[in-house]
């Protein structure tokens, strides 16, 4: 190795460190400096998660050579305040809730740092501009912008939403965020174990072809490759295939056909980015350079990338006959057609949902570490879900039982469905772990996140509404073609049909609805889950047809909405298409929301506009989605493997400290914090003395992970049931100690209380006297625990309007959108500052599938034109506004939380908005995303028609 | 296989001599779109010399109405040079707006010109204003080096070392930018002298940075500037790009007249 010696002043202390020619700092601050705080998000220098200082200024860590620092003064996040301290900034992040799942925060600190030093009091747009190279997929930047405000300002650090105080309903700074904030979060990547090899994959860049001929011996034969597996050895050591967790009955009864995947392809590729190798070396570039080194001769097939054109593919899977998976048919289509034949009025619509790359900041990555002398294994994972992870992996691929594979999914830099489901890549590490008796680490690239991570939506669909004389709507039919991508990913089957067709009445009344869905496969990357899933899609076209309908029928959108709208009176309201909506009532939010939007001043401010030169549009949305994912019997009957219940284990240690392990598991929803609430209520404990376990299979309960909206209705849920257990326990203990019964026994304030003789013992005294049964009760077990499973009776029914206001240019197809209002209804909330920011956020995610993101194939070559984020555009900072969000409330008596769900509402409600706004401004509709070549086209398609701008 | 080397030279000689013994060099200034690549591995070069020690490549200066400007001064200190705003106040304005913060405290004039020319938001600035510049070979217009693409490429080993401007006249830059890379989806150039046709130049997503001599044309004989004419004068056939151009210009010219 050519390395030579470089001094470095590293957050005030001098320090030599070894580096080669081409290492960039970044590597030498993670890998031998081991400081890593500092995090990698992109290849292409254009996320910010590496931003340290350097000689006082930001640069991307990524950018600069090792070399090229010699002699620099370098801080990192690490040294940014001593000992546990936060500095203005850090403290400032805490205090408005500037970060979540913590994977940018490092950066963002560093950018902040940047702005501050630039401008003693920044202006919005300058913090926006200061911004603009750094990354978050979680936040909207709103709260971050907030939080450098509140330190230029040097404003009191207060709480800004929603009362004080730690219980429920309390707005309290996030407990978890203190690590992200010091670079201390350990995240998959910042993982080592001795002796580990590095594996890198070797992947397709054809669409559709056969593997003629593999020839691993050049990369074998690379100084420090330790070995090179190929989906021969997969099929050699009978690993089994990873298949879709969800079985879909066509319209004829048959079952799914094709989409199972092994975890090397051995006979075929299917997409660009397929796996078909997998290198394990001493170091990770030397892995690289190896899979590079991998002869593969390819014989073509003939490939399709495009949803609607399925059959023009050779046979991806022999058994799907034109490359498609189901046909599957929900609701009453004769109905619904004898409806469209009468009907006063039909609006048809033809529309696509554009393909979006979730885009968890974080790449995906695993370590994985078995012993062979236990047969037992520990697989440090990025993943939603680790107990599913656990039980698809050992189920799957036969390399180990359950029971024996320990599966930690520590801190996860973003989710958002991406990292719900089981991939080939750790599945690899686990098994090339096992064959070698090394542990094995793989951390993706941005491009392979681009290649291979599960992308999201992109469906394309026909809907007719029906309407009456009224304008009442009296019949919904709805034909979707949903691209599956190259393989049945975990939950891909059940996203397109089920969580779709049963939300397509929305808010709204219309009693008959059919719903068709052909799930196809094509040559690219597997599409399943992605915030919202399914609901964002059925919203998107329902709030499109009608916006439709109304134009068409000379209407205001809202009016014909209110027409039509279920009404507060009508709960439970059961839909045509199975759901049996609980409670809402979607008058309140769409009152408040125009209210605060000014809705009835929009033309005046249309003819402002329009004076500039500008073309000013106002869009309105409502949705309902169904979260708290689900009711087991439900999803059985849908066809789950699966329960999808949650459980919790509490635990009172001796010294009267709380432990809340749950199934969920959290990355960037803040349950540390919110689920430490939930029970300082009940128990009376500040929440210093609660700590929320999280991720590790070993360590917690049985779960079914976070997704789905579903973490607080039913995870939560099954902590209040623990607690409940609790209690009961404490007045059986609390009585003995009171000499009365234990139906005499009151619990409150933290206290055991028998009011009749005016007789207490405090929780703590309780809790000791279990740990110390020097004086007990016979019949009773030592100890102060319980745990809980916890299965929804219903679903949740979230709800809410967003309304959009926009002006586009004609002459430059520019965008900029004005304000954003969002009024939601999530029942119970818990921690406000935390649901505001996952509505922020979910919206950030919504404009940007509206109006700059979609993941891209070239139609002729199969190639993908989006994997890096210099082709794939992400709101920045500089993007964005700040929105405006609200609540309403309607109790949900449907679990004991009284939550409904809120992280997927932003995805689910702003791409409708956005898009009618952009409708409205247009009159007339074009496809997501608007970019400005289609919103120009379509103005000049108006001049053609002898509009004038 | 050689493992590469690391270089930080002090004297254009010094890099002669390294880049005279290796074909396969990687010359790094700022590092913005060579890490990329090398982290990638897109790039595998036998040794690797950084520009930042190098002393001729460094400083701002100005002499008789001419500011000369090293290649390896980052775009912060562009922007940020109290010569630089005085003298030439819109290549301050370009520097300052140049990608994020932190690209701009690494990235260099001479990065951004060898790298990826026909993209640098230099480029209009550096051909409407008659830059010259200065490489280790030769010296030359800056309008020739734009010429075409092909022409705008330094031959291996020379090493571009300074721009030189004369200043004087009112400049303006405008741009919007690709959504995702912030590279000049369009921009455009404009500048004046009291006496004389404003110089404009164009450049865009596939659209080579260049003069719009019909434009300037049609000014100079005191022609209608109307949108047919701007339209007409945009050398492309993408109706968006030419649309976009034409927009920015007339704010541009409205904002120089």
């Amino acid at each position: 190795m050519s390395s030579a010696k470089v001094q470095l002043v590293i957050n005030g202390r001098r320090q030599t460190v070894e580096a080669e020619a081409t290492e960039t700092l970044v590597d030498t601050i993670r890998d031998r400096l081991h400081l890593t705080g500092t995090h990698i998000g992109c290849q292409s220098a254009r996320c910010g998660a590496c931003l340290v200082e350097m000689d006082g200024q930001s640069v991307k860590a990524c950018t600069v050579l090792t070399h090229q620092a010699d002699g620099a003064d370098i801080r990192t996040i690490e040294g940014l305040a001593p000992g546990p301290d936060l500095d203005a900034i850090q403290t400032a992040f805490r205090t408005h809730h500037a970060l979540q799942c913590g994977f940018c925060t490092p950066g963002m600190v560093m950018a902040a740092r940047e702005i501050l030093r630039a401008h003693k009091q920044p202006t919005e747009a300058q913090i926006r501009e200061g911004l603009k190279g750094n990354l978050c997929r979680c936040t909207g930047y709103q709260n971050i912008i907030r939080a450098i405000q509140a330190v230029a300002e040097d404003a009191a650090p207060i709480a800004k939403t929603g009362p004080s105080g730690s219980g429920i309903g309390a707005a309290h700074p996030r407990t978890e965020d203190a690590r992200f904030l010091k670079g201390e979060g350990r995240y998959c990547g910042d993982i080592n174990l001795p002796a580990q090899v590095h594996a890198a994959f070797a992947r397709s860049n054809v669409p559709h072809a056969r593997i003629v001929e593999l020839d691993i011996r050049a990369a074998q034969n690379l100084p420090g490759v330790v070995a090179v597996l190929t989906g021969e050895d997969v099929a050699a050591d009978g690993l089994g295939e990873l298949r879709c967790g969800w079985q879909v009955y066509s319209r004829d009864g048959a079952p799914m056909a094709g989409g199972a995947r092994a975890i090397l392809a051995k006979d075929k590729v299917r997409f660009v980015g397929d796996a078909y190798a997998v290198v394990l070396a001493e170091r990770p570039e030397i892995a690289k350079r190896a899979a590079a080194l991998i002869q593969v001769q390819f014989e073509p097939l003939a490939h399709n990338v495009r949803t609607a054109a399925a059959g023009e593919a050779d046979p991806i899977f022999q058994d799907a006959q034109e490359n498609v998976c189901f046909d599957w048919l929900f609701g009453d289509e004769q109905g619904a057609d004898r409806a469209l034949e009468t009907a006063a009025h039909v609006t048809t619509v033809s529309l696509t949902n554009n393909r979006v790359i979730p885009n968890a900041l974080e790449p995906r990555a695993a370590i994985a570490d078995f012993n062979q002398f236990a047969e037992t294994a520990t697989l440090y994972t990025t993943s939603q879900n680790p107990h599913m992870a656990r039980k698809v992996i050992a189920e799957t691929l036969g390399v180990i039982s359950e029971h024996n594979l320990r599966v930690i999914s520590p801190d996860l830099g973003g989710g958002f469905g991406s990292k719900i489901f089981i991939y080939p890549e750790e599945c690899a590490c686990l098994w090339a772990s096992k064959r070698l008796g090394r542990p094995v680490k793989w951390v993706g690239t941005r491009e392979e996140a681009f290649l291979a991570d599960a992308h999201g939506r992109d469906h394309v669909s026909r809907v007719q509404l029906a309407l009456d004389e009224d304008h009442r709507f009296v019949a919904l039919k709805v034909e979707t073609t949903a691209n599956l991508g190259a393989y049945l990913s975990s939950f891909a089957a059940f996203v397109p049909t089920y969580l779709y067709g049963t939300m397509l009445a929305g808010p709204y009344k219309t009693p008959t609805i059919s719903c068709a869905v052909k799930g196809v496969f094509t040559n690219t990357a597997p599409v399943d889950a992605y915030r919202g899933a399914g609901r964002p899609e059925a919203t998107y076209l329902i709030e499109t047809v009608i916006d439709t309908a109304a134009r068409e029928c000379g209407l205001d959108p809202v009016e014909l909405r209110r027409l039509n709208l279920i009404q507060p009176t009508d709960f439970p309201y059961q839909t045509p298409v199975a759901l049996e909506y609980d409670v809402g009532d979607y008058q309140a939010h769409l009152d408040r929301a125009l209210s605060v939007a000014d809705y009835s001043g929009f033309e005046t401010r249309r003819a402002e506009a329009q004076a500039r030169g500008k073309r000013r549009g106002i869009g309105v949305s409502l949705y309902v989605e169904a979260c708290g994912i689900a009711p087991s019997a439900v999803a059985g009957a849908l066809g789950a493997d699966v329960g999808l219940w949650e459980s919790a284990l509490l635990r009172f240690t001796p010294t009267g400290m709380l432990q809340v392990f749950t199934g969920s598991h959290s990355h960037g929803q803040g349950h540390e914090t919110t689920f430490a609430q939930l029970v300082a209520d009940r128990f009376a404990l500040p929440l210093d003395q609660i700590r929320v376990l999280h991720g590790d299979t070993d360590q917690t309960p049985v779960g079914m992970g976070t997704y789905g909206s579903r973490s607080l209705a039913v995870g939560g849920s099954a902590i209040l049931k623990a607690a409940d257990k609790i209690i009961s326990k404490g007045k059986q203990i609390a009585a003995h100690l009171l000499d009365t019964v234990p139906e005499a026994i009151d619990f409150s304030d933290g206290v055991f209380l028998d009011a009749a003789r005016n007789a207490h013992v405090p929780l703590r005294e309780v809790v000791h006297a279990a740990y110390v049964p020097h004086d007990y009760p016979e019949d009773l077990e030592p100890g102060l625990e319980a745990s809980a499973f916890y299965d929804p009776v219903n679903f949740t029914y979230p709800s809410g309007t967003h309304v959009c206001e926009l002006e586009l240019d004609p002459h430059t197809g520019e965008i900029e959108i004005i304000s954003f209002v969002a009024v939601d209804d999530f029942g119970q909330i818990v921690n406000p500052l935390i649901v505001e920011g996952q509505v922020q956020g979910g919206i950030a995610q919504g404009i940007g599938q509206a109006l700059i993101e979609h993941g891209r194939y070239d139609a002729e070559t199969g190639q993908p034109m989006t994997t890096s984020y210099r082709a794939y555009a992400m709101p920045r900072a500089s993007d964005l506004i700040n929105v405006q969000t609200e609540t309403v409330f309607t109790a949900c008596e449907n679990n004991p939380v009284g939550a409904k769900g809120c992280g997927e509402s932003g995805t689910i409600g702003a791409p409708p908005a956005v898009m009618n706004a952009v409708s409205n401004a247009l009159g007339q509709r074009i496809e997501m995303p608007a970019t400005a070549e289609k919103i120009f086209e379509a103005c000049a398609r108006f001049r053609a028609k002898g509009g004038h701008d | 296989m050689t493992e590469p080397r690391f270089h930080a030279p002090q004297t254009l000689e010094a890099i002669q001599t390294l880049y005279d013994g290796l074909a396969n060099t990687l010359l790094v200034a700022g590092g913005q779109w060579s890490m990329p690549l090398l982290r990638a591995g897109d790039l595998c070069p036998d040794q690797v010399i950084s520009l930042s020690q190098v002393s001729a490549l460094k400083g701002i200066s100005s002499h008789q109405g001419r500011v000369r400007i090293g290649a390896g001064e980052s775009h912060r200190s562009i922007a940020a040079s109290d010569e630089v705003q005085k003298m030439l106040p819109v290549f301050a304005h370009i520097a300052g707006q140049i990608g994020d913060a932190a690209t701009r405290n690494r990235g260099t004039l001479g990065g951004a010109i060898c790298s990826d020319p026909g993209r640098s938001d230099y480029a209009g600035a550096l051909i409407g204003l008659n830059a010259t510049l200065i490489t280790s070979e030769r010296i030359l217009p800056a309008a020739s080096f734009y010429e075409t693409a092909d022409t705008a490429k330094l031959a291996p080993g020379e090493i571009l070392i300074a721009a030189e401007f004369e200043c004087g006249g009112d400049s303006t830059f405008r741009k919007i930018a690709n959504p995702a890379a912030n590279y000049a989806g369009a921009a455009v150039f404009v500048t004046r002298r009291s006496d004389e046709t404003p110089r404009i130049v164009a450049q865009g997503e596939a659209l080579w940075p260049q003069h719009l001599n019909l434009l300037e044309d049609a000014i100079g004989t005191h022609s209608a500037i109307n949108d047919a004419a701007i339209q007409k004068a945009v050398p492309t056939a993408k109706p968006l790009l030419a649309s976009r151009l034409a927009a920015l210009l007339k704010e541009a010219l409205a904002e120089i007249s």
